[in-house]
Order: structure tokens, then C-alpha cells, then sequence
């Protein structure tokens, strides 16, 4: 089960792509010290001075679209945002959010409901996404059991790891 | 309820009953495409996952595309680590630099990638393979080495829009052109994350190698897949290479698709596009005289023997452009010694061409060829990123080889159907 949580929102329009989620002049280090710095700074120069651990990412349609990065799912993990809600995923970006165990949460127009700066209480269980400043609800698909596994274990690659060590399927 | 072609074969692959789109399932591939360029974050993620071996190494496939030969230390070190890999886990589909080519097409070229099978490959354009009637789509470094681990990947199962096309293919009007055509029209979102069934008269007379256009861009139409059912002309062309045994699905007459479009190809003209993401589909009439400085012709989505035979048909015993440079990429060391043999080689070289080594181009940085800050290039690849072929500042047409064949001789963005030939 995952918790139902609180946080604080940081809302983008349609097409937040991965250039603007972590520039590519970055990408060349691979370490969290030199990449959190710079996380969203194509969109948002301030957000990374903005934020705190624990706050969520709003976004509109196709987010995470362009180059498909692997690292930009990663550097949004290692900043310790909670949760990426959207209105839609570019497909590569939601692979790798799932597959590191971010939570991503397709949310439809969410990004009309949602402003920086707000409050938003998201159960992931029950798909459940409530605007607390605006008390304002939306719904969307409850995060799946097998999404829920690898949130729960960090990822696809601890997923592997115990399926060849403990045999089992999960 | 019926199903579509893309839920058939996943149902059966991953041994369910019960098949709806949004369904997570786990699903055994019958093929893992691993590339040069991503086999380093593979084998990377294989070792941080604490797997020794992989467990079906017969359905792996190495191949050479993206960085051949290796244009600096860094690319030899990727080369010999992948070498040294397959040499430990046995992988013996292991395509050696000088053997191998764009990774798509040596698939379906070997006969690795047959009707009915589940392919995932590391490499965004791994849909180009659903041209034969099977599910192919792009996976993630991590994906394939937990592939690789457990023989298995999760999915999502796919919503479907569905393409009907009718109608006669125009002259010089060819798979390409059919894929930048439907990819400016549904934009980013009509088919994110979807799959694309292409269906219709149209389609059951099309070639194999204009398939391959056509399924090639669906990605950049956001799609996680495209898929032809494979009719007796995909048939025939597969048995005579095929590895395994055909599965020749249908898609159910009760099927559900999210969207239908239906065309009638007897209008449609040569198609550009402006690349980026999304791209900018004008047809190539409609476009002013753009200059051009380089045309490269080539890549997963028009490097097969028929597209080499299309633009040497409209070189033969011309000249490029004295302002142009033309490079020309066979697609695999197969359709290399092929042209050699039909004398398309002499053809590009006599009309002034550089050939290159059988790979994937310019358009990921990989192979040469790359613009200097303010110049244009027309590319027959599915692609094309800022900064992917050289300068961010360069300007990058996406044609098919008909355009860029005529483009090359006129030295601008030129209309086959214009230039009597």
C-alpha cells in the first residue's frame, strides 16, 4: 500500500521536455551533487532554489517528451520529489519513472487545477488527487499493483535482483 | 470483445486470457535488440542488478549501427565491452563492424524478427520491425538488462488508432512520405503511448521496405509501437530468411480501436518535414526554395535495397549539386554488397556521393557527416534532434529518397514529380 500524502506543487504547462526537465550540457556528470542543482532549470531557472523534498511536479500533456534522457527521470527522483502528475506521459520518461520507482500519475487536466505554490493531498491507492488550496478533486487511475511493486522495492533493477536471488515472482 | 492486432500477439506472448488496454502484463520477447550505442547502460544496469548471466542468450541480438567504425577511444572501449560481453554470455547473434548495419533492418533482413513474435529493442526506432506483422517498440537501458536477468519485461498494454489507407500510391510518393503525412497529422498527443494498425487495400499492395517507412516514425507520432499484419507480401518475404516459425496474426472484425482515420493515398504528394519534435509536415510543393548544403541518404527508416534503387534511378548520369555533399548509407553490409552488385554504388559515386559504412548516419551524432552552424541538410531519417547531425543552429528536413535524390541535383529542397528525369 502507499500512503496518501501531502505537498506542495510546482505546475508547467503541455510539453515539458527533457531538455527543459535537465539540460543536456549537464548530462555528461552522473552525480546527484552536480545534476539537483540544475532540475528543471529549462523550464523554471528558479525551481531548484524553490523546492523542498517531499514537494510534487505538475505537468500538461507529454511530459518528459524530446530526447528520450534516462537521467532526467532519475535527477527528479534524487531531488526527492514525491510524485510527477500529468495530464499525459511521453512514453520513454514514463518507463523510466516507473522503473526507478518514481511515482507517476496521469491525472486528465490536471494542469488547469493545479498551481505552483498550492497544496495537494494525492492517494495513489485510490487514485485520488484533491487541489487542498482550491478544494478542488480529480481522479485518475489508482497506481497499479505492479507499478505499486516497484515503488515499493526502488525499481525495476532491486525488482530483478530479487526475482534471480529469491526465485520468486512478486 | 475482439481484439487488435497489437493485443493478440501481446495475449499470446504473455500467456493471458484476458487482454485490456492500461493492463500491466509481464511478457517474454522472443528478441532483445541491443545496439552499440546503448549496450554500455545495459551492461552497466545487468551488473548493478547482480545478474551473472543472461538467461536465454539465443533471443539476444548485438549489433554495430550507431558508431561505426569507432570514431575515438571512447566508441572502442563501448565496442570492445559489448564484444567482451557477448563473448562471456555466448550471444552469438553478434554483428561484428564490416557484418552488421541498422539494427531494425538486419533484424528483419536475418530473419530475427518474424510474424507473431515480441520484440523490444534498445533503440527508440525498434518500431520500424511491426512491418512484419510483429510488436516491436523501444525499451529502456534498464529494461533490457532486467530482460536479460529474468527473461521477462512488464508492458503496458497499448490503446490502438487505426489507419485505413485506399486509393494508388502516387509516383515517387512512398512509405515515408505516408509517415510524415499521418505523423503532422495526429501531432504529439492523438497517438501518445498507442499503437498504430495500419490496415486497408492500400496496405496489401504496399512493398515491404515502404512499410518500414511507415512504421519507423510512428514514434514520432508518440506512439509506443506500429504494426502491419503480415499478408502474403510480407510472407514470402520473410519465409525465405525466417529463423522461426511465422505466427501469422489477425487483428478480430469485433476489435475495439480508441480511433479509426481512413486516407485515400490518390492525392498525396512527396511529404518534408521541418524535424524537431514535433515535427512540421509541409507536402513539398508547398515549401519556398530552401537551400541546401548536405543530403543524406540512409537510416532505419529508408535504408534497404529499394530505397537505394529509387535515388539511383533519378542520379543515374546526373551530377550532385556542385554546392551539395551527398552521403549515402546502405543500410546493412547485406544491401552494401547488394547496390555493389546493381550497380547503384558506381551510380552514387559517379554522380559525385560519399558512401559510407552500412549504420544508422549522421542523425545521432554516430557516423560523420555533421553541419556547421546555419546550414541545411535533407535526411531520409525518421529523425532528427537539435545538435543530432552537428551544429544546434543546422536546419534538418526529413524526405523521402525520391526528394532527396532530386534535392541532391538541384542543390534545394526539390519536388520529384517537377524534374523530368
Amino acid at each position: 500500500m502507499l500512503m496518501k500524502f501531502r505537498a506542495t506543487a510546482h505546475a508547467y504547462g503541455n510539453y515539458i521536455d527533457t531538455e527543459q526537465i535537465l539540460p543536456a550540457r549537464y548530462c555528461l556528470s552522473r552525480k546527484p551533487e552536480d545534476l539537483v542543482p540544475h532540475l528543471m532549470e529549462g523550464a523554471d531557472p528558479e525551481f531548484a532554489k524553490r523546492m523542498k523534498k517531499g514537494d510534487i511536479i505538475v505537468g500538461g500533456h507529454g511530459f518528459g517528451c524530446g530526447s528520450p534522457r534516462e537521467i532526467a527521470a532519475l535527477v527528479i527522483k534524487w531531488a526527492g520529489i514525491r510524485a510527477v502528475l500529468a495530464d499525459s506521459f511521453d512514453r520513454f520518461f514514463y518507463r523510466n519513472a516507473v522503473n526507478i520507482g518514481l511515482p507517476v500519475l496521469e491525472v486528465l487536466a490536471v494542469q488547469y487545477g493545479i498551481k505552483t505554490g498550492e497544496l495537494v493531498e494525492v492517494d495513489p491507492d485510490q487514485g485520488l488527487v484533491r487541489n487542498v488550496s482550491k478544494m478542488r478533486g480529480f481522479h485518475c487511475t489508482p497506481i497499479h499493483d505492479f507499478v505499486k511493486t516497484l515503488i515499493l522495492t526502488g525499481g525495476l533493477e532491486d525488482y530483478a535482483r530479487r526475482r534471480i536471488t529469491g526465485g520468486q515472482r512478486i | 470483445m475482439g481484439r487488435t492486432l497489437t493485443e493478440k500477439i501481446l495475449a499470446d506472448r504473455a500467456e493471458i486470457e484476458e487482454i485490456q488496454p492500461g493492463q500491466f502484463i509481464l511478457i517474454k520477447p522472443d528478441a532483445i535488440l541491443v545496439t552499440d550505442e546503448s549496450a554500455p547502460d545495459a551492461i552497466e544496469s545487468f551488473k548493478r542488478i547482480g545478474a551473472r548471466t543472461v538467461i536465454k542468450p539465443d533471443r539476444v541480438v548485438f549489433v554495430h549501427d550507431h558508431l561505426v567504425p569507432a570514431r575515438d577511444a571512447q566508441a572502442a572501449e563501448t565496442a570492445a565491452l559489448m564484444r567482451k560481453f557477448a563473448e562471456e554470455q555466448g550471444i552469438a547473434n553478434y554483428f561484428e563492424v564490416g557484418r552488421s548495419g541498422v539494427g531494425h533492418l538486419l533484424m528483419l533482413e536475418e530473419g530475427l524478427a518474424v510474424p507473431g513474435d515480441v520484440v523490444i529493442g534498445a533503440d527508440e526506432h525498434t518500431c520500424a520491425q511491426g512491418a512484419l506483422g510483429l510488436f516491436a517498440a523501444g525499451f529502456g537501458s534498464q529494461d533490457i538488462a532486467a530482460a536479460w536477468a529474468i527473461g521477462e519485461t512488464w508492458m503496458k498494454v497499448p490503446e490502438t488508432v487505426k489507419v485505413e489507407l485506399s486509393g494508388e500510391l502516387p509516383q515517387w510518393v512512398g512509405g515515408k512520405d505516408l509517415a510524415l503525412k499521418l505523423a503532422g497529422d495526429l501531432g504529439p498527443d492523438a497517438a501518445r503511448y498507442k499503437a498504430i494498425e495500419f490496415c486497408g487495400s492500400a496496405i496489401e499492395r504496399l512493398p515491404v521496405h515502404h512499410r518500414v517507412a511507415l512504421c519507423a516514425m510512428a514514434v514520432e507520432a508518440g506512439a509506443k509501437n506500429a504494426i502491419i499484419q503480415a499478408d502474403d507480401v510480407a510472407a514470402s518475404w520473410v519465409r525465405p530468411r525466417a529463423r522461426r516459425t511465422l505466427r501469422l496474426f489477425k487483428a478480430d472484425h469485433d476489435a475495439r480501436y480508441e480511433e479509426t482515420r481512413r486516407y485515400d493515398l490518390g492525392g498525396f504528394a512527396p511529404q518534408v518535414a521541418l524535424a524537431g519534435r514535433p515535427i512540421q509536415v509541409k507536402p513539398v510543393d508547398a515549401l519556398d526554395k530552401v537551400r541546401i548544403d548536405q543530403v543524406v541518404l540512409g537510416s532505419c527508416s529508408n535504408g534497404m535495397i529499394e530505397d537505394l534503387r529509387e535515388a539511383a534511378a533519378i542520379m543515374r548520369g546526373n551530377k550532385v549539386n556542385r554546392q551539395v555533399r551527398m552521403l549515402v548509407i546502405p543500410g546493412t553490409s547485406g544491401t552494401l554488397k547488394q547496390a555493389i552488385e546493381e550497380g547503384l554504388i558506381q551510380t552514387f559515386v559517379g554522380a559525385g556521393a560519399l558512401v559510407l559504412p552500412p549504420g544508422c548516419g549522421p542523425c545521432n551524432r554516430g557516423q560523420g557527416g555533421a553541419l556547421a552552424a546555419g546550414e541545411v541538410a535533407v535526411t531520409t531519417a525518421p529523425f532528427s534532434l537539435a545538435g543530432c547531425m552537428g551544429d544546434p543552429a543546422g536546419q534538418v528536413y526529413l524526405a523521402g529518397p525520391a526528394v532527396a535524390a532530386v534535392s541532391a541535383l538541384m542543390g534545394f529542397v526539390a519536388d520529384p514529380r517537377s524534374v523530368s528525369i
